[in-house]
């Protein structure tokens, strides 16, 4: 299969968009396949943790993808939301494919660390942070999509705030409040509601 | 209702927020629903992770994840291992257990971390240090079998072991001082063995111990630690230098480095004693002696901290103090010291032949009782005969001439001697010759108890010496029980004409002296002595030295003395291709070629032939390792060998060499210090300390140091460079330039090496000229420029265009 152009993912997701459930179909291996030669990349050259935390980086993968000229700018934020939900889905499925090839399970987890001292994992699973979103939407969907979008859709606190239509500082304290919330959910999962 | 529950969190959580750390609390405490405090205040507690939590995208996180799962080489075969499972991940890669299938066995496989893999000369020194550890057969060393390669990945094969390790054992609770002295003792014994073959461990730690379920101990990790040296002192990092991730690992690391590992100086067998002390320590007590949250904690701990007492056994607690002491000459010195004190607590007897202490002998300069002062040349030399003589015994310690003749016309005490030298016999005698006459006579005496072992007296005509050097020597052998089996003379017989014998052992005193006039003169005895017996194999090798001395200590243009040297080695090595040090002279005028690979085949031989010789390792490390970069090899070439010559200035200075280069300026110093206490006069020993104190930032002993080697050694055309060069780097230019025009004065009569007028224009930031000067260095093929790759002072250099030019003049890459 030839390397798919950005604008061909574009119109895959347009095309999804507009409800046709086969461009899904083509969009999936395209994006598996950008995960693997990323994490070859990364293997490769970038070993050091820190070279894919910065948050310039964050949008890079996505600008990748897409080839966001090809949506009209007014609707790029929105569309962008779309992709976040679909990335959403798209690495959830992969991750728990990758479950089930492996014995075990695990999912790299490298287990949650109960350790109070200890740093949280900076590179969840997938699995379990889409676990604990769910939990959070049952408390509060906004939060929960505020994370959707900003660490599944690479938005920026602005893009957010406009896709919701929330002011700057209410994505900024769902943003934190979320992040905690979610942290203590990954870390101890037990029931704390009363 | 669970609206409102949610809504107040959120607002109680942000409110919080707003409040600086230490107030939060007492914030909290006003709420009066307990339930909501409870939650509020685990949410904040949960505050400081968030932080790192969703940092990155998800792709990038989903990234990460794949890559660490399809890294995974589990169901894959590599070469013709098949890998099973995982056995455990490390910071030295990860461990599988695999199946064989060439042999069918189940082995253990460790492959190499890929940034490792791809860096050829840390592959290239794993493959040596694999090849020095398969060497190393023991029942408590997990054996190496191979270390293998299959498209770019590299794995060590070894032995699998079943079993936990000791850190599974010790988590379980403390181990019964009975059991953990037995596993103690297999870990002394192994470490033993391998200290014995120099190979230090370097990483010992429970987690590097398997016991099986016998009870059998198993070492792993043998010295690949060091492959994975940190560039820093650790001392000097915080936590914050290790990712978050990381912390664990190196907390779990550092818990068990020496002092002196954690300040980033090299690890020697002491440093092993160290951790082995941390090993007992944590056996004994179920806890680690120096444990603190945060890695830097740790090494602050273990650098300052006593370990809170152990309360198994006071005896126990001394030898397990004793292994923790900060400073590693305070502690056991030997493995084998180590080991012998632990035994004697479980009362074992000291057993087979390894655990005895190594037989060892210093031979002392025989008295000359010629009363003729000039005679003195034969009792020396006839000493030396013997020692090198019995050099060649494996299981026999010798002290060498230099050690052995420090106490040459001092009336010092045999035990003290002994003491000094640490050997348990002491060989003596005198010599008297008149005329064609001699008379020998020799005595063999324990130093413990000063008993005598062995004495006897030999009137003789002058042509039997050799005889006499050969009975004496089967004697002691005999008496050390240390005997060779077959009838082969110890005392190899280079002459049978003793006239040249005798010019040759006066050339050979003369040598020694170490002057520019006793080297001439050695020239000329060496000269006669080949002119009574052409096939004087050794006098024609002491001519080769002598031009090869006066081209490296800038008397004589290095080319000519060079061919001279080459002509008259080669002479030498036609007539006994069995001289060590002659093949090592050959590898240095090689390497002067720049000639490399012929250079290493040279010194090869030279140590197949002799593996302990100083004369052979001071070239092949000067030579070509140092250039080479390779000063980690020098350094565990002079530990190995350095107690066989302990009070030997030059020994010292040149260990202190090697520090230099690696940049330890603290151990450099402390050996040019120690040389100088030898040898006061070891005028390079004050140079060389001159320049590590300006390393040091310390100008003024640094000036000091520099005057006092001239003051020693005279104006040598060598030390002018190196001291003007100082000079300019600290600022004296007219000092530098007075030097400058000293040496210009020196080449108008005779060679002056334009390795010193590159040193000096270096000094003086005339860096065009220095280059000239240093390719002129080159061109003249001075054995001087080896010091250019690797020393420190040439550091600011190493950006400058021309020096990769310079560089590549050597056959060397920049």
């Amino acid at each position: 299969m030839a390397k798919p152009s950005s604008h061909e993912v574009t119109d895959l997701l347009l095309a999804w968009r507009q409800g046709k459930q086969e461009a899904l179909d083509k969009l999936v291996p395209i994006v598996y396949a950008e995960l693997r030669r990323r994490a070859h990349y990364y293997m490769r050259k970038e070993r050091k943790d820190h070279l894919l935390q910065t948050s310039a980086l964050i949008n890079e993968a996505y600008l990748r993808l897409l080839d966001c000229k090809r949506v009209n700018w007014k609707n790029r934020v929105h569309f962008l939301a779309v992709t976040a939900q679909l990335m959403r889905r798209i690495l959830v499925d992969y991750a728990r494919s990758r479950q089930y090839q492996k014995r075990g399970g695990g999912m790299g987890m490298i287990s949650l660390d109960r350790n109070q001292n200890a740093p949280i994992n900076p590179d969840p699973s997938i699995l379990a942070l889409d676990d604990a979103m769910i939990a959070l939407a049952a408390e509060d969907e906004r939060k929960s999509r505020v994370v959707e979008l900003r660490f599944f859709g690479g938005l920026s606190v602005k893009e957010t705030a406009e896709v919701l239509g929330v002011c700057i500082d209410t994505v900024m304290r769902d943003w934190r409040f979320a992040k905690t919330w979610l942290a203590r959910e990954m870390n101890n999962p037990v029931a704390h509601r009363p | 209702m669970k609206k409102n529950w949610w809504k107040e969190i959120t607002e109680l959580y942000h409110a919080a927020l707003e409040l600086p750390e230490n107030e939060r609390e007492a914030f909290l405490d006003a709420c009066e629903n307990e339930d909501l405090r409870r939650e509020v205040s685990s949410l904040l507690a949960n505050e400081g992770k968030a932080d790192s939590l969703l940092e990155a995208s998800a792709l990038d996180a989903a990234t990460r994840t794949e890559a660490r799962e399809s890294s995974s080489l589990i169901g894959t075969q590599l070469k013709y291992y098949q890998i099973i499972s995982e056995l455990g991940k490390g910071g030295m890669g990860e461990v599988y257990q695999a199946k064989d299938l060439k042999l069918g066995r189940d082995v253990a496989i460790k492959v190499l971390p890929e940034e490792l893999a791809q860096d050829s000369d840390r592959v290239a020194r794993f493959q040596r240090e694999a090849k020095l550890l398969a060497s190393l057969n023991h029942p408590n060393i997990a054996a190496i079998y191979g270390l293998e390669e299959s498209d770019d990945t590299h794995f060590l094969v070894m032995e699998l072991i079943e079993g936990n390790t000791l850190a599974g054992r010790i988590r379980a609770g403390p181990i019964p001082v009975e059991e953990a002295l037995k596993q103690a003792l297999q870990i002394a014994e192994a470490l033993e063995v391998a200290h014995k073959k120099g190979i230090v461990h370097r990483d010992l730690k429970p987690s590097n111990i398997m016991v099986s379920d016998e009870g059998t101990v198993k070492l792993l990790d043998f010295s690949l630690a060091k492959l994975y040296k940190q560039d820093q002192p650790l001392s000097n990092l915080t936590t914050e230098d290790f990712p978050a991730t990381q912390t664990g690992a190196i907390l779990g690391t550092v818990s068990y480095m020496s002092p002196e590992q954690a300040q980033g100086q090299p690890a020697d067998v002491r440093s092993d004693i160290f951790s082995f002390g941390l090993v007992l320590y944590e056996m004994l007590s179920g806890r680690r002696a120096f444990s603190r949250d945060s890695a830097s904690e740790t090494i602050a701990a273990l650098l300052r901290d006593e370990p809170a007492p152990l309360e198994n056994s006071p005896q126990l607690e001394n030898i397990v103090k004793r292994c923790l002491e900060k400073k590693p000459s305070e502690r056991h010195q030997t493995m084998s010291e180590l080991k012998r004190a632990l035994e004697k607590l479980v009362g074992k007897k000291v057993t087979i032949s390894s655990e005895e202490p190594q037989p060892s002998i210093a031979v002392l300069p025989f008295v000359n009782m010629s009363g003729d002062k000039e005679q003195e040349y034969f009792s020396d030399g006839l000493a030396e005969e013997i020692i090198n003589a019995l050099t060649q015994i494996p299981k026999l310690k010798v002290i060498a001439r230099t050690s052995a003749f420090a106490f040459k016309g001092k009336d010092q005490d045999i035990t003290k001697i002994a003491e000094a030298l640490r050997v348990s016999n002491i060989l003596e005698g005198s010599v008297r010759k008149s005329g064609n006459r001699l008379r020998v006579t020799a005595q063999l005496i324990n130093a413990s108890d000063g008993s005598h072992l062995w004495s006897e007296r030999y009137d003789r005509e002058m042509t039997d010496v050799f005889a006499i050097q050969d009975e004496i020597s089967q004697v002691i052998s005999e008496k050390l029980r240390v005997h060779l089996s077959g009838d082969r003379p110890l005392v190899k017989r280079h002459t049978e004409n003793i006239e040249a014998y005798n010019l040759y052992l006066k050339g050979r005193f003369n040598f020694y002296r170490s002057t520019q006039e006793g080297s001439a003169k050695s020239k000329e005895y060496y000269e006669r002595a080949v002119a009574m017996d052409p096939n004087y194999a050794l006098a024609w090798y002491g001519i080769a030295k002598h031009y090869w001395s006066l081209g490296v200590s800038g008397y004589m243009d290095p080319r000519v003395a060079n061919a001279q040297s080459m002509k008259n080695v080669l002479k030498a090595l036609e007539l006994d291709e069995m001289l060590p040090e002659a093949h090592a002279m050959v590898g240095v005028l090689r390497a002067m070629e720049f000639n490399w690979k012929e250079a290493e085949r040279k010194f090869n031989r030279s140590l197949e032939l002799d593996p302990k010789s100083e004369e052979v390792w001071i070239n092949y490390a000067w030579s070509y390792l140092v250039p080479l970069k390779r000063i980690d090899e020098a350094i565990s070439a002079w530990k190995s060998t350095m107690e066989l010559d302990p009070l030997s200035s030059n020994r010292q200075y040149f260990l202190g060499q090697w520090y230099y280069c690696l940049r330890l300026w603290d151990l450099a110093a402390e050996q040019y210090r120690y040389a100088l206490e030898l040898d006061p006069l070891n005028g390079a020993a004050h140079l060389m300390l001159g320049h590590t104190y300006i390393q040091q930032g310390k100008r003024d002993v640094a000036i000091q140091s520099l005057e006092k080697s001239i003051q020693v050694a005279g104006l040598m055309p060598l030390f002018m460079g190196s001291v003007g060069m100082a000079y300019g780097i600290l600022g004296f230019k007219d000092k530098a330039q007075k030097l400058l025009e000293e040496l210009r004065k020196l080449q108008k009569k005779a060679y002056a090496p334009s390795y010193s007028f590159a040193l000096i224009y270096f000094g003086l930031g005339e860096i065009d000229k220095a280059f000239d000067m240093f390719e002129r260095t080159a061109d003249e093929h001075n054995g001087l420029i080896f010091a250019v790759p690797t020393f420190a002072y040439f550091d600011p250099l190493r950006s400058h265009p021309r020096y990769k030019v310079l560089l590549r003049r050597m056959n060397l890459e920049a």
